[in-house]
């Protein structure tokens, strides 16, 4: 690698978590009016990545000209927030869209699980590497076993749903320092 | 989907987040918010050090480097370079004429030490006090002076050099807190401390909450896994510049912040009830505000209270780069912060802290702003950026009443000052921030040789 590495910065964050995920950061944004006794009112489906974006180190061209990339424990907390509320809408948007349209269960129908579909289970975590990470994931490789392990720990529990698991491999790859870093 | 519904074990959640929901305690019943109070807080320990920004360059004549009017004339203003033309502050309500506090004799003020019809005043406390001036900004750029001031090294270009004062008190002081080092709105920057003492940057009450709160992941058995995995990725290749290593030290942070919900004593700025209107009463803060100088003050006061932060970094003032309006419009926006910054520091003062005394007896504070402005009009009628600053120090370890360094009577240049006695001498030094960061880490019982120059020992207990 011939140049520094350095974090993603808030829109490359979101461009990035809608592109693995096919969804973004959204929810709840409070915002000032004279109209409520409160003084505010809640602005339903804000992106809220652009919301946070001067918490996540956007300069505002006003005080600062320069963004602010230190990898430090607001970003990641944002990043958390961002890569939980992503793969969230990310697993309700592939139950509604074809197969061939699916971003995060790529190689596994809705009810596969590790003890009925082991290597489709494998074949979808390494389909979601090439996504997050731009990388070919080997199947037996140590990553895919750590990933393997997430789901796993999260599935196989009474009551648990493949989607469970789903969603914490995808949090795990969009939290993981080949997500946030470049 | 809902993890949180059916978690089996969402009720053996560890006992460390009942035991630190009870953070805030002290903070609470002080100020008034009898409900917040818990009796299992844990006793904050260890010098506070709290930093108080007012950005866009403040005007030291207004406050704490006048000069006397009816020596200062528009009339001399040829000669001496200075014209304070406090007369226009007369339509606010404020006295033209320098306000000396009876609690300390020696030291001078400008008018806007006194807010007319303010319950509390600057000039209360005037007697744990310490003003320094003729602080050297070589710079009269936003950027460049913030940055030096706050790193106390010369930006390269616009470019932040080293880390922020803050960040490297915090990592003098390595406090065992949630949050260790909490920035309202104010950049930050660590190049060679552990990222556990990096600053956890908000901008708003909503933007706390939503870094304070638990990220979503409730389910346990989710977040161990997650914790699990998260403990072992490694991306070697990106590490050339130690950034996974602060990654997965901002990681143990955020851990801490999963594992105990410090959040609860923060919830009173944006939930209605009589906790947010006792607030909002205290700090002076409208309806609908979440975000300015005044809730930043609020969190700051309850960050340092509750135990959450020891060291806190908040910008408690609008912008106050004001090239167009005189004394008038400068004085409504560096009234506004001064507001802010005395409603904190009150609620520090009536504060108990469990070690004795109030808070504000255990916390070293300082005020300051990038630059000056200048000390005459220009043709607009207004003041330019000026890089003779001044700044405030007060709290633990500050000597009160005291003024150190000084600006000349001509134009109001930072002239050399002498540190070991004290005195302009044209044998001293120039002050600069270095000078003032280091006083600061000695007022807070830390070692002021982290910084590249002596503490003022005059201001100094």
């Amino acid at each position: 690698m011939g140049r520094a590495p350095r974090r993603l910065d808030a829109g490359q964050l979101r461009a990035s978590l809608l592109h693995a995920t096919g969804a973004t950061w959204t929810g709840d944004r409070r915002v000032r009016t004279n109209n409520d006794p409160s003084g505010y009112a809640l602005r339903p489906a804000t992106d809220l990545v652009r919301h946070y974006a001067s918490a996540l180190g956007e300069p505002d061209y006003g005080a600062t000209t320069e963004p602010d990339l230190d990898p430090g424990p607001g970003f990641l907390r944002r990043a958390q927030s961002a890569a939980q509320g992503a793969c969230r809408d990310g697993l309700r948007r592939d139950r509604e869209v074809p197969a061939g349209a699916r971003r995060l269960l790529r190689a596994v129908s809705d009810g596969d699980t590790y003890a009925r579909a082991p290597e489709a289970v494998r074949a979808n975590i390494v389909a979601l590497g090439r996504t997050f990470w731009i990388r070919n994931l080997s199947p037996d490789g140590p990553e895919v076993e750590a990933l393997l392990g997430v789901f796993r720990a999260v599935t196989e529990r009474e009551g648990a749903l493949p989607a469970d698991g789903w969603f914490a491999v995808c949090v795990a790859l969009a939290t993981d320092p080949q997500f946030l870093l470049y | 989907m809902s993890h949180r519904a059916r978690s089996p074990s969402t009720a053996l959640r560890p006992t460390r987040r009942a035991l630190l929901a009870g953070l805030g305690a002290g903070a609470a019943s002080a100020f008034g918010l009898a409900r917040l109070a818990r009796a299992d807080a844990p006793p904050p320990s260890g010098t506070a050090v709290l930093l108080c920004f007012f950005p866009g360059g403040w005007d030291q004549l207004l406050l704490l480097d006048p000069r006397d009017p009816s020596r200062f004339t528009a009339s001399e203003a040829a000669r001496t370079r200075i014209d304070p033309r406090y007369d226009e502050l007369v339509g606010l309500g404020y006295r033209p004429e320098l306000v000396r506090p009876r609690a300390a004799p020696a030291m001078v003020l400008g008018p806007l030490a006194e807010r007319p019809g303010a319950a509390v005043q600057l000039t209360d406390f005037a007697g744990r006090m310490a003003v320094v001036r003729g602080v050297d900004m070589r710079s009269v750029s936003h950027e460049v002076a913030t940055r030096y001031f706050l790193t106390t090294e010369f930006p390269r270009g616009s470019l932040a050099q080293g880390s922020s004062v803050s960040t490297t008190l915090t990592a003098l002081a390595r406090p065992a807190r949630p949050v260790a080092h909490l920035s309202l709105g104010v950049e930050s920057y660590n190049d060679r401390h552990p990222s556990r003492w990096s600053a956890l940057r908000v901008t708003s009450a909503d933007d706390l909450l939503a870094t304070l709160c638990p990220a979503g992941a409730v389910d346990p058995v989710l977040a161990d896994a997650l914790d699990a995995y998260a403990r072992e990725a490694r991306a070697d290749v990106y590490n050339r510049r130690g950034l996974v290593d602060r990654l997965q030290g901002a990681r143990a942070v955020a851990r801490g912040l999963d594992r105990d919900d410090v959040s609860r004593p923060f919830r009173a700025l944006v939930d209605d009830g009589p906790e947010n209107d006792a607030l909002r009463a205290r700090f002076g803060i409208s309806r609908g505000d979440f975000d300015g100088p005044r809730a930043r003050a609020a969190m700051a006061a309850l960050a340092l209270t509750s135990g959450l932060s020891q060291v806190v970094i908040a910008s408690v003032a609008p912008a106050m780069d004001t090239h167009f309006v005189g004394n008038a419009g400068h004085a409504r926006l560096l009234g506004e912060g001064l507001d802010a910054f005395v409603a904190l520091l009150d609620a520090l003062r009536t504060t108990a802290h469990p070690e004795g005394g109030s808070h504000l007896d255990h916390t070293t504070v300082l005020a300051f702003s990038e630059f000056a402005r200048t000390p005459l009009y220009n043709t607009y009628g207004g003041r330019d950026h000026h890089s003779a600053g001044s700044c405030l120090l007060l709290g633990r370890g500050v000597r009160g009443g005291v003024v150190a360094g000084a600006t000349s009577d001509v134009g109001m240049v930072a002239v050399p000052w002498d540190l070991t006695r004290g005195g302009a001498s044209p044998s001293g030094t120039v002050l600069t921030p270095a000078h003032v960061a280091a006083t600061v880490a000695a007022a807070a019982g830390l070692d002021p040789t982290a910084f590249d120059a002596p503490p003022i020992s005059q201001v100094l207990v």
